[in-house]
This record gives C-alpha cells, sequence and structure tokens, in this order.
C-alpha cells in the first residue's frame, strides 16, 4: 500500500553528487548557464538584502503614534506578570502591574524612611480601639473606579436604585466595596493567594469561608452574608472586628492583595477579571502583551491627591520635593517592558529606550567605582542613581525534619538531634558568604545573622555571631564532633536550588566552600514551581531560597519558623520548636515597644543558634535612571509610586 | 579460547584492520587531505579528552587561581584565557569541557544510532504490524515539537535518576533514534528482497541471524555517517538544555560556559564565551567536514 | 484523490493518539502536580486538596486521561491552570508574534539556500563552490546562543542598525523589530538548508537531460528553472513542508531575548509550572498540523510529478 514515496522528513542529507561526471559537462556552455545563474540569483539576493536594509534603516525607528507628544515612562520588569486580580498577585511583578491601577486603604509615605503608612483610599488614618481589636475607617469620598463596560444598570449590586449615570461610568467607591474585596479571598473559585494572611485574624471571616468551601459545586457565593468581623456603618464608614491584636494588620491592608475592587466587574468578567483591571488607580491598562510589555495611560479622573511634601532630610536636598503640592499622576503614561534576559535590558536602557532600571550584577562594574559611586562618564550624562537595601532573607535552609540534617522534633533520639545540630553549624561555618558576595553581587550584599533584614528592628550583622562562616578551623571541630570527621560517614548532601540567572554558578561555589571541610554536595536544580514541589512534599534537604517583606515588620520574618506554619505553611524547614513557639505567640501581638524588639531579638538568636537557615543575606538594588527622568526613588516594599515619577518630553 | 588460537584471532583481526585500510572508502578518505586535517584535530580533542578522563589535567576546574574576571595573561598556563567571575581558570574549564563533550556526544549518538538500528532493522525486515508499530513511533515522537520532548523527558528522568548528565543521555538517545531508524528502515526494506538474503533464507538461517549477520551490517555506512551528525547534534542540543538549566551540573561543559558568560559580553569580559564558542567550533566543524567526507567515501554510488 | 486525502487524514489518528498518550505520560503519571503549583506559598492540605478536585487530579489515572481525549475530541482545553485564561484565547494571541518570526525566516533561508545551492551546484568543485560550502558548515558550527548574544551586541547596540528588544502589536510597528531576530534565525538554518539544496540540485544538474539540453544550446535561464529547478522541487517542497507544523511554537530562545511575546516562550513556561491544558492544546495543535502537513506534501507530489499517482 505505498503508492506515494513516504514524504521524509529529515530524510538524510542527500548522497553527494556523482564527480566523476563533472568534466563530462561541456564547459563553455556551463560556463554561461553559470552567468546566467548567477545573474538571476544575484538580482534575487540583491532585493533580499535592500529589503533587509531598508527595514533596518534608523529612519523606521520613530516612537509609536500612542506616545507622540506624551510624556511616557520606560521601565524595566524581569519577569512575566501574570495576573491582574489582586487576590491572585503571587509576585512582586503582578504587584508592580496591578499597584498602578488598584489602590488599597493606606500606602507608604513616598519620601518617608523608615516606612511609615498614610491613608491612600481612606479620609484619615483609621482608629484602633484601646484593646487593639477594632479599627474604624472612613473612606475618602468621590473616587470612582475607571470608566468601564461593565458599570450598568443591569450589574449595580446596591439595593438603593444606581444614580443617573451614562452606562460605563465608573462608580463611586463606598464603604461596602472593601469589605467585599476583603470577601473575595475567601473564595477558593478565585485562587487567592493572601488568604493566609487574614486566616484566624478577623471575628467570622474564618466560618464564613469554611462555609463558602463546602458550598456545592456551582452555588453563589453570599456576598450578602452577615460576618460579625466587618461592620458597614454609613456610605464611607465601615469597622474591621479583629479576634487577637495584630499589629501588622493596617500593613497587611496596605498590601497589593488587598486592594479595592469593584465586585460587579469581577462577577461580570469572572476569570477575565484577570486580565480586565478595573481600579481606581492613578493609571488605566492600555495593552497588555504578554511576554513582551504591559502600556498604561494616565487616568484623567483621578481623585485628588497631591505630591507628598514631607520627606527625609536626604531625600530633599536630591530635589525631590520640588513637585510637592501637584495633583498625581505627573506623567501621561507608563509602559513596563519584561525582559527575561540582562543583556537586551541594559542595552536598552543605554541606548535611551528604557528611562530607568536595575543594574544587572554582571554590569555594575560597568557603572560604578569600586567605592559604589556612579562612574564619571555616566554622571556626566546625567544619568542618577539610587541603592536600595532591600528587606530581604536570602539564605540556605535545611528541612528540619530530615533525619541527617535536621533530626528536629519526636521522631528522633536527643543523640540524633544534637548531631544535626553541630552538623548544620558546621556547614554554616564553612559557609564564606563574603566570597559569595563579591563573585554574584559586587560585594553588595548585607550580609547579616538570622532571619531579619537590616532596616528592620531585631536586625543584627554586627559583630558577626560566631556561626557566620568563615571560620575552617571551627567547621572543623563541630564536624568532627558531630560524628564525620573530615566528612567520614557523612553522605552526599542534596541542595536544591531554582534554576536561575547565576544559580547553577552560586551551587558551583557552594560545593567547593564545602569540600574545603570533606562535605560533599550535589547540586539539584530546578525549575521554581519544582522547587515548591519538593519543598511541599518535604522532599528538599537542602535548599536555597530567598523570603521578601510581605510588609515592613519582622514579624513577616520570625514567622517563617513558627510551627504551626510548617509545611505546607510558611515555614519550609519544618523548624519547630515549643519554646519559639511560645515566644513567638507572645510577641506577634504586641505593638511596636522595646519589650517587642527583645522578644524578636531572643526569637531571632534561636535562629541563628539552631541553624535552620544559613548565610543570611540582603541584597541591594541599583537602580538607575537616565537624565530624562525626575521624582525616581524606588521602594520594592511597595509598588505605586510611579504616580510621582515625572520625565521630561522625548 | 586456548593460548595457541590468540595469535590467530589476533592476526585475524590485523587481517580485518588490513582490509579496512585497503579498501575502496578508506583509500579516498585517505586521499581527501582536508579531511585527514580534520580527522586529527579530532583526534587532539580526542586525547585531551582522554587525558581529562585519566585525571591527568583538568580535574582542578573548580579552583580559583586569580580575581575575577582576570583577562587573559601570561602568567602560567592556566592564565592564558583568563578566569570566569568566580577566578576559575577558563582555559582548564574548556580543555575540561571537551571531555563532557566528547561523552554527550559519544553516549547520545551510541544509543540513538543502536537503539535506531535495531528498531529500523526490524522493523523492516519483520514487517507488517512490528513495522506498523515502529513507524507510528517515530511518526508520534517527530510530531512533538523536539525541544518539548526533550525538556518534557528530563524532568520525567530526573525524577528518577537526579538531574546532572545522565538525563542528558536519556533525553538525547530517547528523541536521537529516529533519523538512523527511518533510514535504517528504508534500507533494509531493499535488502530484504535481495538476492544474497533469500539465499540466506533458503540455506535456513534463522531470521535474527539474516537481520544481524547479513543485512544490519550493509547499513553500517548509513549508520556510520548518522552517528557523526548525532554526535554534532547532541553537543550543540547541550548549550540549549544548559541554556534551559537542564543539561550538564556540577561540572563545566561549553554549554554551561556559554550560558554563565551569555551577559559578560558588554562589560567587555570576551574571553569564556570566546574561548567555549571556540573549542566548540573547532570540534564541530571538524566533525561536520569529516561527516561529509565519510558520506562521499561511503556513497556506493560514488565506488 | 479526495478520497485518498480524507483516508490519510484518517490515517494520521492514531499518531495524534500517540501523541496524547506520550504527553500524558510525561505530564500526569511522571510530572509534577499542578495542584501544589497552584496552591501557593501558604496553602493549607485542604486548599491543595480542593484545587486537586476541582481539576480532576485526584481521579484515577485512567479517568484523567479520559477526560484529556474529551478535551481533544471536543478541542476544548478549558482554562490555563496559571493564567486562568482561556487556552484557546492564549495560543491565539500567540500564534501571530511566532509566525511573524519564523515565516518570513522559513521564506527567506528557503529562497537563499536554494539560491546559494544553485550557484555552488553551477559552481561545483570550483573554489566558489568550496568557499560556499565552508562557509555553511563554519556558519553551522556556532551556537545558536551565541549569534543571538553577539549579533544583539554588535548589530543592534554598537551598529544600532536594528531594535534591542521590544514588540508592537500593529503589524507595521513590529516589523522593526523583527528584522534582527528574523536575521539570526536565516543565519543559524542557511547552512544545513544551503548544503541540503545544493547537493539535491547537484544531483539534478549532472542529469543526463540536463547536460544533453545544454549541449542542444537550450538557453541555460531555461534549463536552470524548466529542467534543473522543477525536478528538485520535491525534495524541496518536502524540506519545507515537515518544518511548517513546528513554525507555531516560534523560537524559545530568540523569544526570550527579543522580547517576542510568542508561544516558544510560552510552551516554556507552562512546562515550567506544570500548566497542564496548555502544553495538551500545543502539543494537539502541532501534530495535526504534522499529519495535515504530510498530507498535503503528498498531494504536492503528484501536482509537480505527473509520474505519482495518488491512490
Amino acid at each position: 500500500m505505498q503508492p506515494v514515496s513516504p514524504s521524509k522528513p529529515n530524510a538524510a542529507r542527500r548522497p553527494t553528487e556523482p564527480r566523476s561526471e563533472v568534466s563530462a559537462a561541456p564547459r563553455p556552455r556551463q560556463r554561461t548557464s553559470q552567468r546566467h545563474a548567477a545573474r538571476v540569483l544575484g538580482a534575487l539576493l540583491g532585493g533580499l538584502l535592500l529589503l533587509t536594509l531598508t527595514s533596518a534603516a534608523p529612519g523606521c525607528k520613530s516612537p509609536p503614534k500612542w506616545e507622540q507628544g506624551k510624556r511616557y515612562f520606560h521601565y524595566s520588569a524581569r519577569a512575566k506578570v501574570g495576573t491582574f486580580d489582586p487576590v491572585r498577585n503571587s509576585s512582586s511583578y503582578d504587584n508592580l502591574a496591578q499597584s498602578q491601577v488598584y489602590e488599597t486603604l493606606l500606602e507608604y509615605e513616598y519620601l518617608v524612611r523608615p516606612y511609615e503608612l498614610r491613608p491612600l483610599l481612606l479620609k484619615e488614618m483609621p482608629k484602633e480601639s484601646e484593646d487593639k481589636l477594632r479599627y474604624q475607617f472612613e473612606l475618602k469620598p468621590g473616587v470612582r473606579f475607571h470608566d468601564d463596560p461593565c458599570f450598568s444598570k443591569q450589574s449595580w449590586p446596591f439595593p438603593e436604585p444606581r444614580p443617573d449615570e451614562p452606562a460605563g461610568t465608573g462608580r463611586e467607591v463606598v464603604a461596602q466595596d472593601v469589605i467585599w474585596s476583603l470577601m473575595r479571598m475567601t473564595d477558593r473559585a478565585n485562587s487567592p493567594t493572601g488568604w493566609w494572611l487574614y486566616r484566624d485574624r478577623i471575628r467570622g471571616l474564618d466560618d464564613f469561608k469554611a462555609r463558602m468551601d463546602k458550598r456545592p459545586v456551582g452555588a453563589p457565593f453570599e456576598w450578602t452574608a452577615p460576618i460579625e468581623g466587618f461592620q458597614v456603618t454609613g456610605r464611607y464608614t465601615f469597622e474591621i472586628a479583629l479576634t487577637t491584636p495584630f499589629p501588622q494588620f493596617l500593613d497587611v491592608l496596605a498590601m497589593g492583595t488587598s486592594a479595592v475592587v469593584p465586585r460587579e466587574c469581577a462577577e461580570h468578567y469572572g476569570p477575565e477579571f484577570s486580565s480586565h483591571p478595573v481600579g481606581t488607580g492613578p493609571f488605566k491598562l492600555e495593552e497588555w502583551v504578554r511576554g513582551s510589555f504591559l502600556r498604561y495611560t494616565k487616568n484623567e479622573k483621578y481623585h485628588p491627591s497631591s505630591y507628598p511634601d514631607r520627606a527625609a532630610p536626604e531625600f530633599e536636598a536630591r530635589g525631590l520635593l520640588a513637585d510637592k503640592g501637584k495633583q498625581l499622576p505627573l506623567l501621561d503614561g507608563l509602559v513596563f517592558h519584561i525582559f527575561e534576559q540582562d543583556q537586551p535590558m541594559w542595552l536598552k536602557f543605554r541606548v535611551g529606550d528604557l528611562d530607568a532600571t536595575q543594574t544587572p550584577a554582571e554590569y555594575h562594574d560597568l557603572v560604578f567605582n569600586p567605592d559604589h559611586s556612579l562612574r564619571s562618564a555616566l554622571a556626566d550624562e546625567g544619568m542618577g542613581s539610587f541603592p536600595l537595601p532591600l528587606l530581604d532573607f536570602i539564605y540556605r535552609g535545611f528541612n528540619m525534619e530530615d533525619p541527617i540534617v535536621g533530626a528536629m522534633g519526636p521522631g528522633f533520639t536527643p543523640e540524633q538531634t544534637a548531631r544535626a545540630k553541630k552538623l548544620r553549624q558546621a556547614i554554616s561555618a564553612a559557609l564564606d558568604t563574603r566570597e559569595i558576595n563579591l563573585a554574584f553581587y559586587n560585594d553588595n550584599n548585607v550580609l547579616y545573622d538570622g532571619p531579619i533584614p537590616p532596616g528592620l528592628s531585631g536586625h543584627i550583622s554586627d559583630p558577626p555571631s560566631p556561626m557566620r562562616g568563615l571560620n575552617l578551623e571551627r567547621a572543623k571541630r563541630l564536624l568532627a564532633e558531630a560524628g564525620y570527621p573530615g566528612g567520614k560517614g557523612l553522605p552526599v548532601l542534596q541542595l536544591h536550588t531554582s534554576r536561575g540567572s547565576n544559580s547553577e554558578e552560586q551551587g558551583e561555589m557552594l560545593i567547593r566552600q564545602l569540600g574545603r571541610v570533606g562535605i560533599r554536595i550535589e547540586l539539584q536544580l530546578s525549575s521554581f514551581p519544582e522547587l515548591q514541589d519538593k519543598l511541599q512534599r518535604k522532599k528538599a534537604q537542602m535548599f536555597g531560597l530567598a523570603w521578601g517583606a510581605d510588609y515592613p515588620d519582622a514579624e513577616n520574618f520570625l514567622q517563617l519558623f513558627y510551627g504551626p506554619n510548617k509545611t505546607p505553611g510558611s515555614n519550609k524547614f519544618n523548624y519547630d520548636n515549643p519554646e519559639y513557639n511560645r515566644l513567638f505567640e507572645q510577641a506577634r501581638v504586641m505593638s511596636p515597644s522595646p519589650e517587642r524588639d527583645a522578644l524578636y531579638a531572643k526569637l531571632r538568636d534561636m535562629v541563628i543558634e539552631d541553624c535552620p537557615a544559613i548565610g543570611s543575606m540582603a541584597r541591594t538594588r541599583s537602580y538607575v535612571w537616565n537624565q530624562r527622568v525626575k521624582n525616581f526613588m524606588p521602594s520594592e516594599v511597595y509598588h505605586s509610586w510611579y504616580k510621582y515619577i515625572d520625565v521630561e518630553p522625548r | 579460547m586456548t593460548a595457541a588460537a590468540l595469535p590467530e584471532a589476533r592476526g585475524r583481526f590485523a587481517q580485518t584492520l588490513a582490509d579496512m585500510w585497503a579498501s575502496r572508502p578508506a583509500k579516498k578518505l585517505r586521499r581527501d587531505r582536508f579531511a585527514l586535517v580534520c580527522l586529527s584535530v579530532i583526534a587532539l580533542y580526542a586525547l585531551v579528552a582522554l587525558l581529562v578522563a585519566t585525571g591527568l589535567i583538568g580535574s582542578d576546574f573548580a579552583d580559583r587561581i586569580a580575581p575575577n574576571y582576570t583577562p587573559p595573561n601570561n602568567e602560567s598556563w592556566k592564565h592564558w584565557l583568563g578566569t570566569d567571575r568566580q577566578g576559575r581558570s577558563i582555559i582548564v574549564r574548556m580543555l575540561y569541557s571537551t571531555k563532557v563533550a566528547f561523552g554527550v556526544g559519544f553516549v547520545s549518538a551510541l544509543i540513538g544510532a543502536t537503539v535506531g538500528t535495531l528498531m529500523g532493522g526490524v522493523a523492516g525486515y519483520y514487517g507488517k504490524r512490528l513495522d506498523a508499530a515502529v513507524v507510528w513511533l517515530y511518526s508520534t515522537i517527530q510530531s512533538i515539537p523536539n525541544l518539548l520532548l526533550l525538556i518534557a523527558l528530563s524532568y520525567a528522568v530526573s525524577q528518577w535518576l537526579g538531574r546532572g548528565i545522565l538525563v542528558v543521555y536519556v533525553a538525547f538517545g530517547a528523541t536521537f533514534w529516529v533519523g538512523p531508524c527511518r533510514v535504517v528502515r528504508g534500507e533494509v526494506l531493499k535488502l530484504r528482497e535481495s538476492e544474497y538474503v533469500q539465499a540466506a533464507r533458503a540455506m535456513g538461517y534463522s531470521n535474527a541471524r539474516i537481520l544481524l549477520l547479513h543485512i544490519l551490517p550493509n547499513t553500517m555506512h548509513l549508520v556510520l555517517v548518522y552517528f557523526a551528525l548525532l554526535f554534532v547534534g547532541a553537543i550543540k542540543s547541550e548549550v540549549i538544555l544548559s541554556y534551559l538549566g537542564l543539561g550538564v551540573q556540577g561540572e563545566p561543559s561549553w554549554g554551561v560556559m556559554i550560558n554563565q558568560s551569555r551577559a559578560e559580553l558588554i562589560s567587555g569580559y570576551y574571553w569564556q564565551i570566546g574561548a567555549a564558542t571556540v573549542a566548540m567550533f573547532g570540534l564541530v566543524l571538524c566533525f561536520n567536514v569529516f561527516a561529509d567526507a565519510l558520506q562521499d567515501a561511503l556513497d556506493p554510488k560514488s565506488l | 484523490m479526495f478520497a485518498y486525502v480524507v483516508r490519510r487524514l484518517l490515517g494520521g489518528i492514531p499518531i495524534i493518539l500517540g501523541v496524547t498518550l506520550i504527553t500524558f505520560l510525561l505530564l500526569n503519571v511522571v510530572g509534577g502536580d499542578p495542584a501544589l503549583q497552584m496552591a501557593g506559598k501558604s496553602a493549607t492540605e485542604a486548599d491543595i486538596q480542593a484545587l486537586r478536585a476541582e481539576y480532576g487530579l485526584d481521579k484515577p489515572l485512567f479517568y484523567q486521561y479520559l477526560d484529556y481525549l474529551k478535551q481533544v475530541v471536543t478541542l476544548d482545553f478549558g482554562r490555563s491552570f496559571k493564567t486562568k485564561e482561556p487556552v484557546a484565547d492564549m495560543i491565539r494571541a500567540q500564534v501571530g508574534p511566532s509566525l511573524s518570526l519564523t515565516l518570513p525566516a522559513l521564506i527567506a533561508t528557503s529562497i537563499l539556500a536554494v539560491s546559494i545551492g544553485l550557484i555552488a551546484a553551477s559552481f561545483r568543485q570550483r573554489v566558489l563552490d568550496r568557499g560556499l560550502m565552508a562557509l555553511s558548515v563554519m556558519g553551522m558550527s556556532i551556537s545558536f546562543l551565541v549569534y543571538i548574544v553577539v549579533g544583539q551586541y554588535a548589530l543592534a547596540f554598537q551598529l544600532r542598525a536594528f531594535q534591542i528588544h521590544g514588540y508592537d502589536s500593529d503589524l507595521v510597528g513590529r516589523w522593526q523589530y523583527l528584522i534582527l531576530p528574523i536575521i539570526v534565525l536565516v543565519v543559524v538554518g542557511l547552512g544545513y538548508d544551503t548544503r541540503f539544496y545544493r547537493s539535491v540540485l547537484v544531483e539534478e544538474i549532472t542529469r543526463d537531460h540536463v547536460t544533453t539540453a545544454i549541449a542542444k544550446g537550450a538557453a541555460p535561464v531555461r534549463v536552470l528553472t524548466r529542467h534543473v529547478l522543477r525536478n528538485a522541487l520535491i525534495p524541496i517542497i518536502t524540506r519545507i513542508m515537515i518544518s511548517l507544523p513546528f513554525l507555531v511554537t516560534g523560537s524559545l530562545l530568540l523569544e526570550s531575548f527579543f522580547g517576542i511575546p510568542g508561544l516558544g516562550a510560552q510552551l516554556l513556561d507552562a512546562i515550567d509550572s506544570a500548566d497542564f491544558p496548555v502544553i495538551r492544546a500545543l502539543t494537539l495543535l502541532i501534530s495535526v498540523l504534522f499529519v495535515v502537513t504530510t498530507v498535503l506534501n503528498d498531494v504536492l507530489y503528484a501536482v509537480v510529478d505527473p509520474r505519482v499517482r495518488l491512490e
């Protein structure tokens, strides 16, 4: 049944020519055929070349229509944006993208450090009750959602009649909207990522969630169900009641995931709400080409809100208060270009297509002098720079339920537990974070002890704790005490990290460093979700990870070691120390005070001593911007500050 | 085998070698100067790989010898190509990678060619359902994007084998057999009907014997060329796998080196990406040229 | 003819089934657990269980495969696990960018490669031929990644001849961003194609009827087009056809270096995040295209070569 020669994809390269026949061809004739062939093909090739050259001509590089005559700020994002639904917000890039469109009740002061909250959608700061269990809020009146077709008579969610407005006009934000937005976090159908922040915090909310979780498939979400902790007291006023004091509550309300969304839009767009944001923010999403760029335009109806008039002295000295009092946003629009690679990002910044970016570690030496000041040639171009210390906890952690490196808990003998602890301490002493810092972070990282990064109370970096490397003598002694003299008898340890720009190289360095005392490491690189998977199954013996602050309080870092937060919670170490748990439970309900700081320090020292995580580092991000840009003061704790930026027209 | 039989066997082996040396393809190959140059370059690479494998050079690929990003200099031979961002010698890493390249190339090509030849031979010779099954299998594999299959396979395999070079072998082996399989199948379809096979059948030889001893050896010229091509393909694909973080781990390879230096060009640190590219260029180029010459020499048409 | 095409297309069903089976084995049996990845950083066991139930991941494997086959038959792959967008929409949005990169590259590569192959074949065994072939092999011996990195740095940045990175949803505006990646793609593929076409064309050019035609004084251009190119069409068409299905997946490396929102990057993303619906839809799409182009290829044979009959 093979009438047709079967097509042969990838058929082996054809047998080459029979050479003997070459000389048989009559020469002169062949010459003419060659000449003609050459002429025809020459024209063809010339045409192609011409096409290439004309398209490559610099004249073609005119700015796109939407930018002509407008002041757009071009910035780089280093990962894809996944969603525009605040409750599904799962990365700082989601946060960056969403924070331009959506707004929270509170935000951080642009130019004040340490971070300080101020009202955004609120009229004033909320009032806290004496027992720290009740908060009273009052919204700023007159704040409106962006105009969107989802606002109509049919979709109107309130019992009272809709005011006489044309369809598609964004309606005013009222107290009920805040409650609804927070309630969305209890609906599994929304795949919420921030529920853990609210779990066991708000009266009646957990019971409500449990009821919603049990509802049959397809049953509607009970938007109007009464929840004890949420009380709407007026058009703009509402109260939230907590189960226990939660000093970081207002910080959580300032997180992107707590943003206020219009319920009818979420319902109208359903799953598409994720790519169809309707917020109150200073910008509107105009175009989203996934994997390439996001473009925003100014919200012409942005609620009255002005450039701040308060600034830390060093920011004031930089001239950052020049625009104080001006109505926001200052820009006509915003473009976030998405880069997966450092090279194009940097080149695009250098040709002026990007107005600001983060300096990739590879290019740090091109930009900065050894003392971290800007190179003079670049300073002369008008480039600006700012080293932003991140609230960052980069570490190598251990699975405390692993029999060799962890051995913590009831299933192990005290002797096993003690050996494993000595082993972790030995690894800590053999780890040379200074070398890692020098090779991969241009000596820009802050090396510290324990889990609390610089900038938060409870942080300690100086003097280094005795646990911190490099101390080869100590490492060797501890290793011997653990029963593995010179590494003898110690199996090869598995270090799991996610694939990334240079995680493989860092792993290679670790292998070499620990190899010096006889500890052998095998590197297991995987994708981030795959690593997540291994952590969830408690299969990662040693792992390299980082935790970025959700809000600027050490509690956010200390909870990583709290027993009840064990996997699948945020405590990937599965560290479960009764004493630690007890002290943490005390500290978590305390307001900022010297007593709380003392407790934080105690908790930190327990982590330092037990070494579930070692080699703490906090990155410093070197932001740079070109001479077009004004008012640039980066932060990664919150992302709604692009409204303060201004640029010269191109 | 008795002691007396040994010299005889050795003699027979020598005779076979001599026959090969005197055969027409070999003569033809010997006339092709350029191919010979390439062959000697390959031999040189192989020698380096051998030296690395025996631990004579390159075992210190992870050592720090100078400050980070030291440009090429003359301090010692290890400094000739400078250092990378961890201060490790580029030349040592480049030489060490030769071994990895030969490993990846040889093992993957061997798996691919062997599996492909056997499957193609069985399918072509026995025909019917077996043939349909093999054709179905390779058509299926062919219609899945190669990269997807490679990545998915290396994920899957790494669940059992952990990360590392084994995964690379398996992933390449599982996708590389398709090419030789098609070609060998086609050739066996032809040979199956040839007179000498008919004769062998008439003499009552078993099918397995006919296939293995009489038919497959006559497809070797195709398989040999494919082997060379797969070898090159493996070395080049390893760069892409390394880019994805799925390649060789814990030791350097040219792919790893190119990947680790892919952003360094702007800073003027050209030596790592340059060294790895040139080293790979040399081997791949020579293999390509040699494969061509081999094909010419083995092509029955030109005999 | 019609009956033939239908029969051949039906014959492709086992291949498509095979693809679904392999995809299923690689994803559901040995791949990661998407529920864990969807659940986020602080999920509880109950959340994860609920997700598994919601997506049918807790069913026995056989039933999961049946679910998959149902998706294949209804062509409804639902929504992406990761972005929650309908898979069909995602693919529709990203096929365009991928094709606007790979299709022009395929056309340019084929034209250039056939042309150079023809020149080389006409001048076979001469310096020009050898030079061209040497260049081809050299071009093939450099890693794709090196072309991209060096091309972007030297051509786009230092010479400012092209855009460095970016994309425009507007078809005209997009061109300026695509030209450099297309050139890279052409340069990478040119060596292989040129060598292939040269050997095909040499075979044709040295056939007796061609030498006779030349000897009889036929116009050389006519000889080249009528006798040589026309007879070489079958291998040329085959080679182009087999690469067609894979054009839709774009180019992973180029897309990530040049910011082109195509399917190559999407596919990698999907694998990385165990986004089953996306991977399933894409592999199905490609295997269907594969079957279709194979049939189309054989039909084209009959068109260009009257000796081939479709039965």
